[in-house]
């Protein structure tokens, strides 16, 4: 039930950002020069950046908990394939990361021939899936030794523990250092635009070199990261709020 | 109902149970206790298997520990009680007893809660079902934690020192439940530091001093006349403080 809320509240959250986005674009258009006359590339730009971070957030915190699960499991070759991805990808620059999934995956697997959107929407998923894995591998492991041993002496299986009494506790705990990596992933998303993904950087990036003008239009770009992450810590505040029972706030 | 032949366990170069054999018989009581570090904690965790173990055998209503599919089986049929509670703060009292019913047994929800209310009164805590753990006091914890483990209907219940965590005041509601218990029929092994409890309520006292059962005997001969020389000390000891 409280899950059911939280979803629906991200949802909400969601459209309402979705709904700022649209609103900040008209009210862009009342800028001065050189902002006003480009006030949909802005937007569009920014829309893109947020798309990104979603798909790569979403899909990112699935790898996270896939690669953490692995990162702990009883099968040592398992573990040492998941620890071995972990650092592969945090190890090397997700500039990097982009560059090969659109240039050179292709030239090894055909098949994997990506648009700009999707290459980057990759890359910035394993990325960050694998600092999710790590911050998700800490929490499980933050928690005492006695709540396995309690579900495991009362019959529960190996998954109904991970399932009913490690995950719901630990991914409570790691909810900030998680919000975190979203964060950090929405600016990191500006890496994209060394693909050519018109994202809210390049649009920056082109009017600047259109216009001579870095001042404001770097500016402008900025201002819109910086709405936009304050947003996204906002509604994960909230969501983190929703997540938390009653008597586990400040309780140990 | 148990029987552990010849179990031997260690931890590298520390032997924490050596070659211990115990035999004990359904409804009955038994009270383990000795110094600490005797190994008492490990032998009654191997019964449901939180200790794995180097040699032996252990045999449980039946089922072989080593054996994963028996091991399920065992788990099924023995709870534990632990020092530190170990309830799950995240799940509400009747939430932490429903849980294992449900989804280990396949108890519909309607009859898991019926039943936890039902044993929830039993330990005197049935204003308390909506609370979450953090809430409660020690002794109260405990005392769910005792219903937690009777909601799968066990036929053996393990306590392992599970007054030894609680402030003084709270540790007397806690052996009334558990004495409560021992007179119900089900099988009891108790590692515990109180002696008073096993004196009254224990069938046999098992003396562990260094990974080894010194002694097995009735509560009134162990603790009036007890045969080794280590079982002597310890009884002397405590009388000390």
């Amino acid at each position: 039930m409280r899950l059911n809320r939280a979803g629906f509240f991200a949802l909400i959250s969601f459209l309402g950002l979705g709904l700022g986005l649209f609103a900040l674009g008209k009210g862009l258009r009342f800028a001065p020069e050189p902002i006003g006359s480009r006030a949909d590339l802005f937007v569009e730009g920014a829309r893109v950046s947020l798309l990104l971070t979603v798909v790569a957030g979403v899909a990112g915190l699935a790898l996270g908990m896939l690669l953490a699960l692995g990162r702990i499991s009883v099968l040592a070759p398992l573990r040492w394939f998941c620890f071995g991805v972990i650092e592969l990808l945090r190890g090397t620059p997700l500039l990097v990361q982009i560059l090969f999934i659109y240039y050179a995956l292709p030239i090894l697997a055909p098949f994997l021939r990506l648009d700009e959107f999707s290459a980057a929407a990759m890359g910035l998923a394993l990325n960050v899936g694998a600092y999710n894995a790590e911050v998700i591998r800490a929490g499980i492991e933050a928690l005492p030794r006695g709540q396995t041993e309690a579900a495991m002496s009362l019959g529960l299986s190996r998954f109904q523990t991970l399932r009913y009494i490690i995950l719901p506790q630990a991914l409570r705990i790691v909810t900030p250092p998680l919000i975190n990596n979203a964060v950090a992933l929405l600016k990191d998303s500006s890496l994209a635009s060394s693909i050519g993904l018109l994202e809210v950087t390049l649009a920056g990036q082109r009017i600047s070199s259109e216009t001579f003008m870095p001042v404001p239009v770097l500016t402008t770009v900025a201002l819109l990261y910086l709405v936009m992450t304050t947003a996204l810590t906002l509604i994960s505040a909230r969501l983190e709020r929703f997540l938390a029972p009653q008597g586990m706030r400040g309780a140990r | 109902m148990i029987e552990l032949r010849e179990v031997s366990k260690r931890y590298g170069a520390f032997e924490a149970l050596k070659k211990v054999s115990l035999k004990v018989e359904a409804g009955e009581v038994v009270v383990v206790i000795g110094p600490s570090g005797s190994g008492k904690s490990t032998l009654i965790r191997t019964i449901n298997g939180l200790e794995g173990i180097d040699s032996g055998d252990i045999v449980v209503d039946g089922h072989r520990i080593g054996d994963p599919s028996e091991l399920q089986a065992i788990r099924r049929e023995v709870g534990m009680v632990f020092q530190s509670f170990n309830l799950f703060p995240h799940l509400n009292v009747l939430e932490n007893l429903c849980l294992a019913p449900m989804k280990v047994r396949g108890v519909a929800r309607a009859g898991a809660e019926a039943r936890g209310r039902e044993l929830l009164a039993r330990v005197g805590l049935a204003e308390h079902e909506a609370k979450l753990p953090g809430q409660l006091s020690g002794g109260q914890q405990q005392r769910v934690a005792i219903a937690r483990a009777l909601a799968m209907n066990p036929r053996v219940l393990l306590f392992d020192e599970p007054t030894s965590a609680l402030d003084p005041e709270m540790v007397g509601e806690v052996l009334e439940v558990m004495k409560s218990l021992a007179h119900g029929g089900i099988t009891l092994v108790v590692v515990t530091h109180e002696m008073g409890f096993a004196r009254e309520v224990a069938d046999r006292v098992v003396f562990v001093d260094r990974g080894e059962i010194l002694e097995i005997e009735k509560p009134g001969e162990f603790f009036d006349r007890p045969k080794t020389e280590r079982a002597q000390k310890f009884l002397s000891q405590i009388k000390r403080a």
